[in-house]
């Protein structure tokens, strides 16, 4: 074999590729460099200047940052809302993430009325929202009290009562959520092939077991990769929170996400958009390090699932 | 053995399934109450409905459908007239703004993601590093610039422009697509590649059919997420209103004969029976197996 | 591909299903256009008010230039209306350049940021010229008004509609305001009224107070609660018959309306100079309170006060938001008071209190509502209750026909003038990017809304009044009893403007004005936006939220917020 020749025809082939590569990714690129970089890149340098009034800005070097600070000693706001943002990720995500597993686990394993459950975690996606508030609020604010005080119970609806307000838009954030995490889901468990899932069951391994130990581990890159979604929208997310109380939620079911949009959609925002821009810049600086941090330890983990196929590979 | 049958047997029930199986229903039930609720009260009277607002219609106003059929109407000022919109039209500039923009959008993120993981090249992990940043980048008070450009360009105020200001490879999507390709098996390419096939002809006739589904399911998404937007009319094209928009616009209406919940209710179900015969009709083929894996840069 | 075909194919066949159904029967359908005439199409914002005034006044002004040809080939105008909620701040932020609109009357825009920007025609002769000057022909009318539009504007309003560079470029349109409403009929039926010994009347026929101005001359505030205590006495003895009524509510979706309603209280206790301080930044504080005693009564100081927009956080210090927080703590001390189950309820919307209130009385199983607080222009709002009633009921339930009064604002302690505070941005303006050959037109247009004539059909349409000075003349009459005490009151209360041209308006009106931001309150290390939730979930007295708002608004607070004053 005439290696020189086969080294040239790969050289020629890479620059083929390269030509071809280029080719493929030159519009998205375009179109995000105009459509993403060209129309942001004014409102991210709005970080670094001031609103003289009448649409004008002048730079302000990082004024805007020392006057952040300076309010985040100042008002209560942040904290609470940093704690909310929190406590969606984490009671949010986790209890999203669980009855994700679980219920693609249910149709995975083709149990009763499988394609009905599919369709129905489905549903809440494709309803327009105006519709979907609607119908809840009415629900948690005007059924339950309802039925409770048809059972001799006076209470106030769960979203009028703020002991429960926050709490019950977690549930419906993660109520409605399910749709595109159980398909991605279940698509994963369908791969998994039938063999392991015998060879294990031959070992005596229960169904919990089952669950725990071959079905999440051979899920575990697309979890990991809807955890790592979930942390990049952690100060993004403002959970449907617009949709129920449009700009007038009470401090105390505020999160992150919510306050930055608010605050930017209020009519004559102009004035605060350079110090909410600090603010954006500020929140991904946090962000995207944690992004790969979790991205790594996810991976750290991740490797005792391949050990673990093959194992079972073995086995059979 | 035994346990293989049994479980077969069971039509896959288990210890878990069964658990989850209780799980399921409530949810089911937390889902259909309100339906249920929402659907008999858009054929209450409003006076029915103030009076008691959870009881069964005493009488089925079943025109409640029609009435809202009738005033799904949008005036839109075109300069030289005022042309009102009615249902049909607002329909087919939903079709041709959502399935259009869903289109064009995940075909971006399809050969983007399938660049990125078919060739090896050090840009990958630019695209990939755009992919997290824009993720978790919060960004401000863009719009005017965004509407700027826009008419720049002329994109303002056109469906085809929603295509193109729609079609980035940004975000989830690009994660999945970017797993479909990666786990295609090699050999498939390889011999095509021996057999003398281009590139694009590898792409076109070999890559493309083996994601088709993925592409499908990642189109439906994207889909009902812009058959629901009722803000590209309010914002992009003032002159195109969609479905949504109709709704909205129903929604905030002053006409006596609709402002009320019941009638809303009803003009929401307008918006969502489409959606819903279609999706019923095809979930099947619509949602098809995605997956996607890790992210491997 | 095949997929999508099929998607397609049956997406189109709904197209076509809905087509077929919807194509035998249409809502109103609008009127043609006239190809032989020139169009002027007035954008109007497709909100609670409507629109319905303008056609009250279409054939008149359309008859007016009937001989008149504004382009070639076309005689005389049709007016074209053109509803859409695009027309209030935000939409006009990001689209006024693609308007088409010629005159358009929006609802929440601030007149002069878009002024300034240029985005409005200059209409300074449709002010100040006489109102029977014909812009279209260019001459004055021997008959018809001789006063200019600027004669029936206040100081303030001229002020505010010329402070960009001297020049008009927009008008005031909707004179709203936040009040309490109630059933005349109910409290006739019960005798709700006051005795000028502070007593109940026994009958209909028996001698009432003067009410909270103290004048029996004007008659229409007569026998209503003069002050905070004869208020909840009042509040008191229509709760006694239980579950029978309700004496105030509210929609429970609208806390923001009770935050406003504040306002308007604490704006009649202070008068008009200490209310529009809040929004021009420039005069002096004559009164504040500097602490509360051993009792809880706050104690005031009258050492005047400067203020500017430096230091504009001393207004918390008013004693009118005090006095507005103690009335909202007496009225959610009793649950019988208010409709505390749907009080704060996200379900119950401000829609569902006035359909409750309106249709308490044709139905025995609803509790009966005494008082609503509301805007005034709930009556637009309500219109679709109204006409189902008519339809169950006969004439007697219309809005023409029932009896609604507006109650003014109890006094804290003694009788004295009302003062409302009147919301801001209800404009209307000629959009700048009008053709030349149609500028004449669209000034002859907004001149002829302001002329004594159209001013009574708005009124009579709306049953609201617009805020400039006209007189009712024959046709208040004609006017429904909840129009009659708008008229009533616009003749005989001082009015307090939120408009201001102040810089600290110009650059920040929405923290300034609208309601969820007017009543943060930190109290012990939380934060509360509505005193009205605070007040109902957590029992928070009047003085804890008035001393936490004045925690929240520090020195340091206030200058962060506001950077460009």
């Amino acid at each position: 074999m005439d290696f020189e020749k086969i080294g040239r025809i790969f050289a020629k082939r890479r620059t083929k590729d390269l030509i071809f590569y280029s080719l493929l990714i030159a519009l998205p690129l375009l179109q995000f460099c105009i459509f993403y970089i060209g129309v942001n890149l004014n409102s991210l340098l709005l970080a670094f200047k001031t609103y003289q009034g009448d649409d004008r800005y002048v730079w302000a070097g990082w004024a805007n940052f020392s006057n952040l600070f300076e309010r985040f000693s100042l008002l209560t706001v942040f904290r609470v809302a940093l704690v909310n943002s929190l406590k969606l990720f984490f009671i949010g995500t986790l209890s999203g993430l669980i009855c994700g597993l679980l219920f693609s686990y249910y149709i995975y394993k083709k149990a009763l009325l499988k394609n009905f459950f599919k369709v129905l975690l489905f549903l809440p996606s494709i309803i327009p929202s105006i519709a979907l508030v609607l119908m809840f609020k009415q629900v948690a604010d005007g059924a339950i009290p309802a039925v409770l005080a048809a059972m001799g119970i006076t209470a106030r609806g769960l979203l009028a009562n703020p002991d429960a307000t926050f709490g019950t838009i977690i549930f419906y954030n993660v109520w409605v959520g399910f749709g595109v995490s159980v398909l991605l889901y279940v698509g994963a468990m369908e791969k998994i092939s039938e063999s392991v899932v015998e060879a294990a069951k031959l070992d005596g391994t229960g169904y919990f077991q089952e669950f725990i130990f071959i079905t999440i581990p051979l899920v575990w890159d697309t979890m990991s990769t809807f955890i790592i979604v979930a942390v990049g929208g952690i100060f993004v997310n403002q959970a449907n929170i617009y949709a129920f109380y449009s700009d007038g939620a009470e401090e105390y079911v505020v999160t992150i996400g919510y306050y930055l949009y608010k605050e930017t959609v209020k009519t004559g925002a102009a004035a605060d958009y350079p110090v909410l821009s600090a603010f954006g810049i500020l929140l991904s600086l946090i962000t995207i390090p944690l992004v790969y941090a979790v991205k790594f330890v996810l991976g750290k983990i991740g490797p005792a699932t391949e050990e673990r196929r093959r194992v079972v590979e073995k086995e059979k | 053995m035994s346990l293989k049958k049994k479980s077969k047997s069971m039509g896959g029930f288990n210890i878990v399934t069964a658990l989850v199986f209780v799980l399921l229903i409530v949810y089911a039930l937390t889902l259909f109450i309100p339906a249920f609720w929402a659907f008999y009260t858009s054929f209450k009277g409003n006076l029915e409905y103030l009076e008691n607002q959870l009881s069964f219609p005493k009488v089925w106003h079943f025109e409640n459908l029609m009435t809202a059929l009738d005033y799904f109407y949008v005036p839109i000022n075109t300069g030289s007239d005022i042309v009102t919109y009615y249902i049909e039209s607002m329909l087919l500039f939903s079709v041709l703004y959502s399935v259009g923009s869903a289109f064009f959008a995940a075909l971006a993120t399809c050969i983007v993601a399938y660049a990125t993981a078919r060739f090896d090249f050090r840009f990958n992990k630019v695209i990939y590093g755009i992919v997290i940043v824009t993720m978790t980048l919060p960004i401000v008070g863009n719009l005017p610039s965004e509407l700027q450009f826009l008419k720049a360009l002329g994109l303002y105020d056109t469906i085809w422009g929603m295509w193109i200001c729609k079609a980035n490879f940004l975000g989830l999507y690009y994660l999945i697509f970017y797993a479909a390709f990666r786990s295609l098996p090699k050999d498939f390419t390889e011999a095509a590649y021996i057999d003398g096939a281009s590139n694009l002809r590898v792409l076109v006739s070999i890559a493309f059919p083996l994601v088709a589904s993925t592409f499908m399911t990642v189109m439906l998404i994207r889909f009902v997420e812009f058959w629901n937007d009722y803000t590209v009319t309010l914002t992009y094209m003032p002159s195109i209103p969609t479905l949504a928009y109709g709704l909205y616009a129903y929604s905030f209406s002053t006409v006596p004969k609709i402002s009320n919940t019941p009638m809303r209710l009803a003009g929401c179900f307008i918006l969502i029976i489409p959606v819903l015969a279609v999706f019923i009709a095809g979930h099947k083929r619509l949602m098809g197996n995605i997956s996607m894996g890790g992210i491997k840069e | 591909m095949k997929k999508i075909g099929k998607v397609l194919c049956g997406l189109m066949g709904i197209v076509f299903m809905f087509g077929t159904f919807a194509a035998c029967h249409r809502g109103e359908e609008d009127e043609p256009i006239r190809a032989d005439q020139t169009q002027l199409t007035i954008g109007v914002f497709d909100g609670g008010l409507g629109s319905e005034w303008i056609y009250a006044i279409k054939e008149d002004f359309e008859a007016k230039y009937a001989d008149v040809s504004f382009e070639e080939g076309k005689m005389g105008v049709q007016l074209r209306v053109s509803p859409s909620r695009s027309f209030t701040q935000t939409g006009m932020e990001s689209n006024i350049d693609s308007f088409k609109e010629e005159v358009i009357f929006a609802e929440g825009a601030n007149a002069q940021y878009f002024a300034s920007r240029g985005n409005f025609l200059d209409i300074t002769d449709v002010v100040t010229q006489p109102l029977n000057y014909d812009f279209v022909r260019k001459e004055t009318a021997a008959d018809g008004e001789t006063q200019t539009i600027e004669s029936k504007m206040s100081e303030t309003q001229k002020d505010y509609f010329s402070a960009v560079d001297g020049k008009y470029y927009a008008l005031p349109t909707a004179e709203t305001f936040y009040c309490i409403v109630y059933d005349i009929e109910l409290f006739e039926q019960n005798n709700w009224f006051f005795r000028p010994d502070g007593s109940f009347v026994t009958s209909v026929a028996d001698e009432r107070s003067g009410g909270p101005d103290g004048k029996t001359e004007t008659s229409y505030d007569n026998g209503l609660p003069a002050t905070y205590e004869q208020f909840f006495r009042l509040c008191a003895k229509i709760a006694e018959q239980d579950d029978k009524y309700i004496p105030v509510m509210w929609g429970g979706n609208v806390q923001e309306y009770v935050s406003s309603f504040l306002m308007a209280l604490a704006a009649d206790y202070a008068g008009v100079t200490q209310t529009e301080l809040n929004y021009n930044y420039n005069g002096t504080m004559t009164e504040h309170i500097t602490s509360f005693d051993g009792s809880g009564n706050p104690v005031i100081s009258t050492d005047p006060v400067t203020i500017t927009a430096q230091n504009g956080y001393e207004l918390y210090k008013q004693p009118g938001r005090y006095y507005a927080l103690k009335f909202l703590q007496e009225l959610t001390s009793d649950t019988s008071y208010y409709n505390h189950l749907t009080a704060t309820s996200a379900s119950f919307t401000h829609k569902d209190a006035q359909g409750q209130f309106v249709m308490g009385k044709y139905r025995s199983s609803m509790q009966r509502v005494a008082m609503l607080l509301d805007g005034n222009w709930w009556q637009s709002e309500a219109k679709g209750v109204f006409n189902d009633l008519v339809a169950e009921e006969g004439d007697g339930a219309s809005a023409q026909n029932r009896q609604f009064g507006i109650m003014p604002l109890p006094k804290v302690s003694e009788s004295g003038d009302y003062t409302i505070l009147q919301n801001t941005g209800y404009i209307g303006f000629i959009n700048g990017k009008i053709e030349e050959g149609k500028k004449d037109l669209a000034k002859a247009f907004m001149q002829y809304c302001f002329t004594d004539s159209a001013l009574r059909e708005y009124t009579k349409t709306t049953n609201i009044c617009r805020p400039v000075e006209y007189e009712m003349g024959e046709s208040y009459n004609e006017l429904s009893s909840w129009g009659k005490a708008m008229v009533d009151l616009h003749e005989n209360a001082n009015f307090a403007y939120q408009d201001s041209s102040s810089k600290i308006m110009q650059n920040y009106s929405t923290d300034l004005w609208y309601s969820p931001r007017l009543w943060l309150s930190t109290i012990n290390g939380k934060t509360y936006t509505y005193p009205s939730k605070a007040m109902i979930d957590e029992q928070v007295t009047a003085q804890a939220y008035f001393e936490g708002s004045i925690a929240y608004w520090t020195e340091s607070v206030w200058k962060n917020k506001f950077q460009n004053i």
